[in-house]
C-alpha cells in the first residue's frame, strides 16, 4: 500500500498539512510492520490485549539506545525510586500552581509540592502506592527532588498560563492496529491547539546533542499517530544548561522516527539477532556480565561513568 | 552563623554584565573547539571530552591520578567511612529544607537512601554497623539543624540542582550537582550557591564553589550573587560573584579541557605526589606516590564520592 499524497508535497505549516502527513506517516508504519512482523504478535481476536505481558512496548527511553542488544533485552528490574518518581510528582505540582494562578500571591513551588504530597487521592496508582509506602524521610527524599526538578522546568520555561503541563499519568500511546505493538512517548507540556499546530516540551536530563532530533522526532510520531494530526513542533529543554531546542517537525523528521521505530520492534521480536554496539554506556549496562564485547570495551579503558 | 541569618543580611553584589557571561562563554567555546579537535584527530572514540567537577580537582592534583581515576572501576571502589558521612550529611541538609530536624539521623539517612535506591551506601552503612554508623552521623543532625532551619521558603531551597555547560556542539561537556540552590530568577531574589562538605576545608573546594558558580551563570545567564561552603560546626565561608571570580574559574575550566584533551589523546601524565596519593588508585605503582601510612585509608569526605551527573545515562 502507498499513500495517496505525494509524499515531498506535504507542508505541515498548515492544518489539512499536518493530518495529511499522520495519514502518511501511519500508512508507512502500519506497512513496515505488515512486513517485519508477518504473523508475529497479531491481537486474536476477542481477546483484550495486553501489550506488557504478551506484546511490544516500544518506548521513547529506548529510542537514542545505541547498542542493538542492549535495546532488544531491556532490564526487567525496573524499581521505582526519587529519580523515577520526581518528574511526576513535579508535573503534578506545577500543575497545582497552573490551577491557583490568578490569586493574589503566587505560590511557591515547594508550597505546592507539599500541596500534591499531601492529598495524593489522584495520583497514578502505582506512584501513589509507592509514596505511601515510604516513611517521612522516603517522602522527604521525593519531596526535595520534586522541587527541584519542579523549579528547573519553570526557571527554564517560565511560569506562561498558555503552557499546559502534562498530566503524568497520560503519556501519548498509539497501538499498532491488530497488532501487539505499543508505541509509548512522554511529553511534559503542550503549547498550542490542533487548528494552530501543537508545540510539544520534553524535558531532558541529557545535555543538548544530536540524538535530540530522534528523541523529539519519536515524540512527534506518537503523538501524531494518536491524535491524527502532526504538531507543529517538539522542543526539547535541558534544564541543567538552561537551554531550549525547537525541533520542527517535518515529514523528514517523522520518517526517521518511524524507521527507527520498526527497526526497534524488529529488534524487540527477534532480540537473538540484535548485534552489539560497545560504548562508553557498557560500563552500566545490564548486559555487562555476559557481554564479551562490552567487558573488552572497559578493559580497554572505556570508563562510562565520566 | 547560620545560613538563614547569612540569607537575610545578603547583600547582592554588583551585578556580573550579562554580555560579560557572553565573552566568557565565546572564550570557552573557542578552547573547547581546540580541545574538541585535538581529541577527534587522534582519538575520536573518546568525545564528548568530560570535565566535571571531580575531574578538575584530580587535575589540579595530578595528571596521574585523574588518569587512574577515569580508568578505575567504580563498581569496585568501597565506600569509606568519611564518604558515608558526606552521603549523611547531603541527606540531613536536605531533610532539614523540606521536612524540618533529624530526630533519628541513622533511620532517617537510610529511609532517604531507600528511596533513592541508592543500595551500595545502604550496605556500606549495614556493614559499619548501626553503632558505628549512628557514632559516625548522629552529630551532624545536630549540626545541620543548628545552621539550617528558619530559612525563608521565599528562597525556594533546590537539592541537587544540576548545572551543566556545552561546548564544541556537544564535544566538551563540563557538569556538576550543586548540593544546594536558593533564591534565582525565578524566586525574585539573588541566586546563592551553598555547597556542604564534611570534609575539612581544602582549597579544591573553593575552586569546585567558583566553577559552580560559573555553570550557574552560563546556565541562567545571569551570574549568582555568591557561592559559599558550609562546614559542619563552621560558619559559612560566602565569596561574592564577581567577573573575576567567573574569569578565573573560566581559566581553570580552559585548562582542564586542553590538559584533558591530550591525556585521552596519549600524553603521558605528569605525576605530582601530595596527600591525594593515599587515594590515588595508582598508590601502589607510581614512583612518585607519597602515602601517608598513618593517614585513613580511602577518600576524604564527599570529596570522591559523589557520582557526577553524566547525562547520558541520566536520559
Amino acid at each position: 500500500m502507498t499513500s495517496q499524497i505525494e509524499p515531498s508535497k506535504i507542508e505541515p505549516s498548515t492544518r489539512e498539512g499536518r493530518e495529511a502527513l499522520a495519514r502518511q506517516i501511519t500508512e508507512r508504519l502500519c506497512d513496515s510492520v505488515e512486513q517485519l512482523l508477518g504473523e508475529q504478535y497479531r491481537v486474536e481476536p476477542g481477546v483484550r490485549p495486553n501489550y506488557f505481558a504478551d506484546g511490544l512496548v516500544v518506548d521513547a527511553f529506548r529510542v537514542t539506545e545505541r547498542c542493538p542488544r542492549k535495546l532488544a533485552g531491556p532490564s526487567s528490574d525496573y524499581r521505582d525510586s526519587v529519580a523515577m518518581s520526581r518528574r511526576r510528582v513535579g508535573l503534578l505540582a506545577v500543575r497545582e500552581l497552573d490551577n491557583r494562578a490568578g490569586t493574589s500571591q503566587p505560590m511557591l513551588v515547594s508550597t505546592a509540592v507539599q500541596q500534591v504530597m499531601a492529598d495524593p487521592t489522584n495520583w497514578p496508582s502505582s506512584l501513589r502506592d509507592w509514596v505511601d509506602s515510604l516513611d517521612r524521610a522516603g517522602q522527604a527524599a521525593v519531596a526535595a527532588a520534586a522541587i527541584t526538578w519542579a523549579e528547573s522546568a519553570l526557571r527554564l520555561v517560565g511560569r506562561d498560563a498558555r503552557v499546559k503541563w502534562a498530566e503524568p499519568s497520560q503519556k501519548p500511546k498509539w497501538n499498532v492496529p491488530g497488532r501487539l505493538v505499543q508505541l509509548s512517548a512522554s511529553v511534559d507540556a503542550v503549547l498550542g491547539g490542533v487548528s494552530s499546530g501543537e508545540k510539544l516540551l520534553i524535558l531532558s536530563d541529557a545535555v543538548p546533542g544530536p540524538a535530540d532530533r530522534l528523541r523529539a522526532g519519536f515524540t512527534a510520531l506518537v503523538r501524531t499517530l494518536g491524535a491524527r494530526h502532526a504538531p507543529l513542533r517538539v522542543t526539547v529543554g535541558s534544564p541543567a544548561t538552561g537551554l531550549l531546542q525547537p525541533i520542527p517537525v517535518t515529514q523528514e523528521l517523522l520518517e526517521l522516527a518511524a524507521d527507527r521505530a520498526v527497526e526497534m520492534i524488529g529488534l524487540l521480536a527477534n532480540p537473538d539477532s540484535a548485534g552489539t554496539v560497545a560504548g562508553r554506556w557498557c560500563g552500566y549496562c545490564h548486559l555487562l556480565e555476559d557481554c564479551d564485547a562490552g567487558r573488552t570495551q572497559l578493559a580497554a579503558g572505556g570508563s562510562a561513568t565520566m | 552563623m547560620q545560613v538563614a541569618s547569612w540569607l537575610s543580611e545578603f547583600e547582592p553584589p554588583l551585578e556580573v554584565p550579562e554580555v560579560f557571561i557572553e565573552q566568557l562563554r565565546e572564550q570557552l567555546e573557542v578552547t573547547a573547539r581546540h580541545a574538541a579537535a585535538i581529541v577527534r584527530s587522534t582519538a575520536p572514540e573518546q568525545l564528548p571530552i568530560r570535565v566535571p567537577k571531580s575531574r578538575l580537582a584530580d587535575l589540579d592534583c595530578c595528571e596521574r591520578k585523574a588518569l587512574a581515576a577515569y580508568q578505575a572501576d567504580h563498581a569496585e571502589q568501597s565506600i569509606t567511612a568519611p564518604m558515608l558521612r558526606g552521603v549523611a550529611l547531603d541527606r540531613f541538609v536536605t531533610y532539614q529544607l523540606v521536612a524540618g530536624r533529624v530526630t533519628e539521623p541513622l533511620q532517617t539517612c537510610l529511609s532517604m537512601l531507600e528511596a533513592e535506591a541508592e543500595d551500595s551506601a545502604i550496605a556500606a552503612f549495614e556493614a559499619l554497623g548501626p553503632e558505628a554508623s549512628a557514632a559516625l552521623i548522629d552529630p551532624l543532625a545536630a549540626q545541620v539543624a543548628d545552621a539550617w532551619s528558619g530559612i525563608d521558603p521565599a528562597w525556594v531551597p533546590r537539592t541537587q540542582s544540576k548545572a551543566a555547560a556545552v561546548f564544541a556542539d556537544g564535544a566538551v561537556v563540563c557538569s556538576g550537582i550543586i548540593d544546594v540552590e536558593l533564591g534565582g530568577p525565578s524566586a525574585g531574589v539573588p541566586g546563592v550557591i551553598v555547597e556542604v562538605k564534611s570534609g575539612k576545608p581544602v582549597a579544591a573546594h573553593q575552586a569546585e564553589a567558583y566553577l559552580y558558580g560559573l555553570l550557574l551563570a552560563l546556565r541562567d545567564g545571569l551570574a549568582p550573587g555568591a557561592v559559599a561552603r558550609w562546614y559542619p560546626g563552621s560558619d559559612l565561608a560566602a565569596v561574592a560573584v564577581s567577573e573575576g571570580l567567573l574569569e578565573s574559574a573560566a581559566t581553570r575550566l580552559e585548562r582542564a579541557m586542553l590538559r584533558w584533551a591530550e591525556l585521552l589523546c596519549g600524553r603521558t601524565p605528569q605525576e605530582s605526589s601530595g596527600p591525594w596519593c593515599g587515594w590515588c588508585p595508582d598508590n601502589e605503582v607510581c614512583p612518585s606516590s607519597r602515602v601517608d601510612p598513618g593517614a585513613p585509608a580511602g577518600a576524604e569526605g564527599d570529596l570522591e564520592f559523589e557520582a557526577e551527573f553524566d547525562p547520558e545515562r541520566d536520559w
